[in-house]
């Protein structure tokens, strides 16, 4: 464990030394910090907008943070040959990559709450303020709230559902970091990333692929029965069903963004959340077995 | 019992090519297998420092990644302190500097070393302490706390030395731990090998730097073309006569010496003095009493064994023919 802690502890020293995820943090920040402003030109209800863009900035920038910084973590080491000093001392192949996994998983985490700090400001300071209130007053009390907020995650009326739904958000993304890591140990950083985001896409598209197979396989029996004969199933429908089944149903952990915006209560079934860690523990496991059978060059 | 020991180890690449023809548009997929290491038997005793040489590309990398588990052989056996490689118990005792080392450049280097320290499981005052000894003991104490980026190829050798010590390692494995280095660096490194020596290490390089090689290898094996061409102590390996004689003669004439040119290795004038080599002591004995008869002087006659070197080069010829 102490091996891991290190690894771990060396990657997230690694990764947040990478300038690409400043330039990131730096234009979710953007983006967060000025929904207030976009959503003063909406005619739909304004927190709807801010929480609106806020989760899909934190969820979209956490993907692109977890894909430009984690593809090139494990494909580094090998590239630089740092991972011949780690190989030869007392640690298992596979407690350097959970040590690199968990590394990435920490600093995209890190950046998630950065975010989320600053969507939580720009909620407080955008919905909860006091018209009678000085400018330096509503914003110093959105900063105080938003730490709050934080940690008390049903502090506040407005707020109460962000956090959990962040949580959730945070267990999607664990999904997503251990795709990268998965990628990243048997192939460049430019496949790494399309495969990842790949996966991310297909992930969240899960639903409608299945949706896509149903919609197969019903036309197949629709034609069959004009011509009463057995239906003639397309290879069509078998992709989407086997792709559907390996690919991450991220659309199950997505739901909750849309739940905190136009509904009042967030709720996840608990499957959902053992699903996750099952899922990250399997890709993880794929990533050894990988990694262990690998000569590096 | 060994501290290292191969047998018939062999490692071999395949590599994907695609061979194109475009006079009649053939395009073939084929593996190509790169024969790295083929056979490998070595044994090594324990205080021994066995020096595996060879020119670039003779196998020497292969088989010392093949012993840190960076690499899978393709056939054979290799066992570290009786266990088979990867042993986590022998791991612990073992230090490693790779070829050119490239570290986290990110790191300090106190930083750097305390995290191989955290690898090997130390704990938090014992890794203080071996960081400043080891610190002190590669002349890098004052370049503590500075990045890893700003150090010059030489500091970024001895650091890297530094962390194969880390666990105060029974058995070290350098790989080309001279390469890049001046002659100050060189004699660092060469001392460093010699001390783990004193103190009961075995220490396993690579080189083809035979200089330094022949100073400090109680045996060595030499490589080419991935196969072991001899192994042995350098005293066995060497002939251990006289191969050639350097006579250096003041105040002849130039006809004195001219007559034997054809007979000599070297024939030549310098500042006034003649410097010859001769291969046949016969030749040489003539040539001393020719010069003293004729008035001349022997300013000194230095009597040459086979080097390192010579053997070497003499076994590459060899294995070549």
């Amino acid at each position: 464990m102490r091996e891991i802690l290190a690894i771990a502890k060396n990657t997230f020293k690694e990764a947040i030394r990478n300038r690409i995820l400043y330039v990131i943090l730096i234009f979710a920040l953007l983006l967060i910090m000025f929904s207030g402003v976009l959503s003063e030109l909406t005619i739909s209800s304004r927190d709807q907008i801010i929480k609106d863009m806020g989760f899909a900035a934190i969820n979209l920038f956490g993907v692109a943070i977890a894909v430009f910084v984690g593809v090139s973590l494990v494909y580094n080491e090998l590239e630089k040959k740092t991972i011949y000093t780690i190989v030869s001392k007392p640690i298992g192949r596979w407690q350097f990559l959970l040590g690199k996994y968990f590394g990435l998983l920490l600093t995209v985490w890190v950046n998630m709450l950065v975010m989320t700090y600053f969507f939580l400001v720009s909620l407080h300071f955008n919905i909860e303020a006091d018209p009678d209130s000085s400018l330096l007053q509503v914003l110093g009390g959105s900063l105080g709230k938003g730490f709050v907020n934080l940690f008390a995650w049903g502090a506040f009326e407005a707020t109460r559902n962000v956090m959990f739904v962040i949580a959730i958000s945070c267990l999607e993304l664990a999904i997503i970091t251990a795709f990268a890591i998965l990628f990243s140990s048997f192939s460049t950083p430019t496949l790494s990333m399309f495969l990842t985001v790949f996966t991310f896409v297909a992930g969240r598209s899960n639903e409608h692929i299945v949706r896509f197979a149903d919609h197969i396989m019903n036309n197949a029996h629709k034609i069959a029965a004009t011509g009463d004969t057995v239906p003639d199933v397309p290879f069509a429908y078998y992709f989407a069903e086997v792709a559907a089944h390996i690919m991450p149903n991220l659309g199950a952990f997505h739901r909750t963004v849309a739940q905190a915006i136009y509904e009042d209560k967030v709720q996840i079934w608990p499957g959902t959340l053992i699903y996750g860690v099952i899922y990250t523990a399997g890709i993880l496991c794929l990533s050894i077995l990988i990694f262990n059978r690998r000569n590096f060059k | 019992m060994w501290i290292i020991e191969t047998e018939n180890l062999s490692k071999y690449y395949v590599r994907d090519v695609i061979d194109t023809e475009f006079g009649r548009l053939q395009i073939k997929f084929r593996n190509r297998r790169t024969e790295a290491l083929k056979d490998l038997t070595i044994k090594v005793g324990e205080g021994e420092i066995f020096g595996l040489l060879g020119p670039n590309g003779a196998g020497k990398t292969t088989a010392i990644k093949i012993l840190m588990g960076i690499h899978f052989p393709t056939s054979g056996t290799a066992r570290l302190m009786g266990k088979p490689l990867g042993d986590r118990a022998v791991k612990k005792r073992i230090g490693f500097l790779p070829e050119n080392p490239y570290f986290y450049d990110y790191l300090k280097g106190w930083e750097f070393l305390d995290f191989y320290g955290q690898l090997y499981g130390m704990d938090r005052k014992t890794r203080r302490n071996k960081i400043e000894e080891l610190l002190d003991q590669v002349g890098l104490t004052e370049a503590a706390n500075r990045p890893l980026r700003g150090y010059s190829k030489g500091m970024n050798q001895r650091i890297g030395l530094a962390q194969a010590l880390m666990n105060d390692p029974d058995l070290v494995f350098l790989d080309e731990p001279q390469s890049g280095l001046d002659p100050f660096g060189r004699k660092d490194v060469r001392d460093i090998i010699i001390s783990l020596r004193e103190k009961g290490k075995t220490v396993f390089f690579s080189s083809h730097i035979l200089t330094d090689a022949e100073m400090i290898c109680d045996r060595v094996g030499i490589l080419f073309e991935g196969r072991l061409r001899s192994i042995g102590p350098l005293g066995k390996l060497l002939s251990s006569g006289v191969t050639e004689w350097e006579i250096v003669v003041r105040g002849v004439k130039d006809a004195t010496m001219e007559p034997w040119r054809e007979n000599l290795k070297r024939l030549s004038k310098v500042e006034g003095d003649f410097w010859a080599i001769a291969e046949k002591e016969e030749l040489t004995r003539e040539i001393i009493q020719r010069v003293v008869s004729e008035g001349g002087e022997l300013v000194s006659l230095t009597p040459r064994r086979e080097s390192l070197e010579d053997y070497f080069i003499r076994e590459m010829q060899g294995s070549k023919e």
